[in-house]
């Protein structure tokens, strides 16, 4: 067990992985000679070498083509794409190539390749540079995508993705890489499509993948104050969705409230909504309660942004209004 | 106060999407008679007058002379009392607009009031969650009130309708109560309940019912031999678990009873009855072993055989109704238990003794027909344990309920109406 941030958990996955396996790669904007913007692959170059920790220009769309063709080609790129919110332009390798390869040949082609970016709010750093897109990116069949919250599940799953032979979207948060916490020693893996029970609780249970799941831990704590016992659950993948421990929770529980920090209309809060009335409709005592970003822009003012962004307090107040 | 709703069901024809309010009969506040003319409106075809459907007042517009009114809309509403329905529906949001299509002002727009109160029908407002209950528990949701947003019927009303008289503080699970030699009691008064799981469980089976039984009765759910925290060896027949179990009311005083048991703990209370070394006041059985040859032999060896969490779960879901789940954990909680007490092979050889072959080799009919007290058996039609129909060699005087959806544990899938039937019986006796 080690204290370690975020980040640095992130850096050591990335070593091992790179130790153990000469054919994982990475790739991105600033991310040798300068460490990452983030500083999550601070030393690698020095360490690996420039063919394999390779600085590339600002082109999300070449560099995501490129992640694909590489993966197909028998490497294991690690692409980092800086904020999530520029997905969109690696959208149409996402789409039309990494997510369909493996069905139109029939298996025969593998596509192993990671797709490291950051996103949300919280920063000030105005509406191109704060958005959490995942809905967006957990629409598409035949790409994984998650969302640790925590150092521990952060390396375990980057290891995991990184030996997947699908396509994984891995999404990190501006706001977490310098949360610390225990990471355990050695290669530990943490398996894709398993949520995490945080906070065992009998009144309510709440859904959050990411940064969320920090602010749900506050919810619970300021719900246990209510008198209110909170169940908190750690989505950690939103594709594959771990649906057994949302039904079990629920059923426990009978009140549900979704967590997402992207926007509500369409949105990944929507999804699980309708999951949980498709798996557990007769356990639900009161309507799911969604809690997310308004449907418009980030602005750059911090007090709106602030006043904007889904938190403990309006957690608690979702969970309040579902146990009325 | 009843409210029903004025409406014009395709009206004119299948193609009509409209019909045109031409005049009113009556004016809001009006008394109204059944059959009394209230509305005229004009289809493709012709004027059509539109009756009230029952006595009452119009208390409310929505659709004004000269407006048109989509088929199906609600024109008006007629009310059992002279109190005015405040908000008129007329204005209803478009819901595409609602959608947010473009634009900022969509992104401001406030939410569709689909909170508001739904005055238009006497559609009873409850959560899939206490529908389910009420369901199970043979409750009909009219006569329960909704203290939920709305008005909406919560569990916890559902669980007051069951229980009118709760105690303000119920065990919270039994383990922290547990006393020696597993036995679990709670609540005060003299004749206790006393409950009797089946093979491979422990005295947590009863976990979900006990905190529904009534508050002023005293419940005893013992761990048998071999089972649970009872480190005592598995017996070697049922009138041996019978002997034991007679034995352990004997230690604490106890010479009244009235018995519940589930599956082998049911036979047991059957035996329990032959010995006369306590006074049965009355007996609920919950799929009771011993009416009959079949058992699910598979069943039983999987439960005493697997090993792991996830083969033991594969097994015990025989144990649900078709389509239900565990609840998370059970499994591994199980294997846990059977671990600590180092047990499987004294499960294994009370296997070989009563159930070799697939069959049970006792009969608890005689038993069961020489009863003198009330006498419930309670089902699931679902048993994949034991098949249900045993239930037919029931004599007369048993009451007999077989649950739909239900397998072979009702304490668990049906708690509440499981509990309401236990108490029904131990209140029969007076």
């Amino acid at each position: 067990m080690a204290l370690m941030r975020y980040a640095e958990a992130l850096n050591a996955a990335l070593r091992e992985e790179m130790a153990a396996d000469p054919s994982v790669f990475l790739f991105g904007e600033d991310i040798g000679r300068y460490g990452g913007v983030f500083k999550v692959t601070k030393g690698l170059m020095e360490e690996f070498g420039e063919s394999r920790v390779r600085d590339t220009p600002i082109s999300e769309q070449a560099m995501t083509a490129m992640a694909v063709t590489a993966a197909m080609t028998g490497t294991r790129p690690v692409l980092e794409i800086m904020y999530a919110d520029f997905i969109p332009l690696s959208l149409d390798a996402l789409v039309n190539q990494a997510s369909i390869y493996n069905y139109i040949w029939d298996g025969k082609v593998k596509m192993p390749f990671v797709l490291r970016t950051q996103g949300g709010g919280g920063s000030g750093a105005g509406a191109q540079h704060s958005k959490a897109l995942d809905s967006m990116l957990a629409h598409i069949p035949g790409i994984k995508v998650v969302a640790p919250s925590t150092p521990a599940d952060a390396k375990g799953m980057l290891k995991a993705a990184i030996r997947d032979d699908q396509p994984v979207v891995f999404l990190e948060h501006k706001l977490l890489y310098n949360v610390r916490g225990e990471v355990p020693d050695g290669d530990i893996i943490v398996p894709l499509g398993k949520a995490a029970t945080l906070r065992e609780g009998k009144d309510v249970s709440l859904f959050a993948t990411s940064k969320m799941v920090v602010e749900a831990v506050k919810a619970a704590d300021l719900l246990q104050a209510d008198g209110i016992s909170a169940e908190v659950i750690d989505l950690r993948s939103l594709r594959p969705l771990d649906v057994n421990a949302i039904v079990t929770s629920i059923s426990k529980t009978h009140h549900a409230v979704v967590v997402n920090e992207g926007w509500r209309f369409c949105g990944y809060a929507a999804e699980l909504s309708a999951t949980i009335m498709d798996f557990a409709f007769d356990e639900l005592d009161a309507p799911v309660a969604r809690v997310t970003l308004p449907d418009m822009p980030i602005p750059y003012s911090e007090p709106l942004e602030i006043a904007m962004l889904p938190n403990a307090d309006k957690i608690r107040a979702a969970a309040l209004a579902t146990l009325k | 106060m009843a409210n029903h709703p004025i409406s014009i069901e395709s009206a004119g024809g299948e193609y009509m999407e409209a019909v045109l309010v031409v005049s009113w009969a009556a004016k809001p506040g009006d008394r109204v008679k059944a059959g009394d003319l209230i509305v005229t409106v004009e289809t493709a075809k012709a004027a059509t007058e539109v009756e009230a459907s029952h006595d009452g007042w119009l208390t409310r517009i929505d659709f004004a002379e000269g407006q048109e009114a989509p088929v199906g809309a609600v024109l008006g509403l007629i009310s059992d009392t002279e109190e005015m329905a405040t908000e008129p529906i007329a204005s209803q949001p478009d819901p595409v607009s609602a959608a947010g299509t473009s634009g900022l002002e969509n992104a401001f727009a406030a939410p569709v009031a689909a909170s508001t109160p739904r005055a238009t029908d006497d559609r009873i407002i409850a959560s899939p969650l206490a529908r389910r209950i009420a369901r199970q528990a043979g409750i009909d949701l009219a006569g329960v009130t909704g203290t939920g947003p709305n008005g909406r019927i919560k569990q916890r009303d559902v669980a007051r309708a069951l229980d009118p008289h709760p105690a303000p503080a119920r065990p919270k699970g039994l383990s922290s109560t547990s006393g020696a030699a597993g036995i679990m009691a709670t609540g005060s008064r003299l004749i206790p309940i006393v409950l009797l799981h089946g093979f491979g469980a422990d005295k947590s089976a009863w976990r979900q019912v006990l905190p529904l039984l009534g508050k002023d009765i005293e419940t005893l759910a013992l761990d048998l031999p071999g089972h649970g925290s009872s480190t005592d060896q598995p017996a070697d027949s049922i009138e041996q678990l019978a002997y034991w179990v007679s034995d352990k009311l004997e230690a604490e005083g106890i010479e009244h009873v009235h018995l519940v048991g589930h599956s082998l703990g049911g036979a047991t209370a059957l035996a329990l009855t032959s010995l006369g070394r306590v006074a049965v006041q009355s007996v609920t059985l919950l799929a009771p072993a011993g009416l009959g040859p079949e058992i699910n032999g598979s069943f039983i060896t999987g439960l005493t055989r697997s090993e792991t969490p996830d083969a033991l779960e594969r097994w015990l879901t025989l144990m649900l109704g078709e389509n239900a789940a565990l609840p998370q954990g059970y499994a591994a909680a199980v294997i846990r238990q059977i671990e600590k007490i180092g047990n499987r092979g004294a499960l294994e050889a009370l296997v070989g003794r009563l159930f070799a072959h697939d069959t049970q080799a006792f009969d608890m009919v005689p038993a069961l027909k020489a009863l003198s007290v009330p006498t419930r058996i309670i089902w699931g039609r679902s048993d994949r344990v034991i098949p249900a129909s045993h239930a037919a060699r029931a004599p007369d005087f048993a009451a007999v309920h077989l649950l739909p959806g239900v397998g072979h544990v009702p304490q668990m899938e049906a708690p509440a109406l499981t509990a309401r039937l236990i108490m029904e019986t131990v209140r029969s006796t007076g």
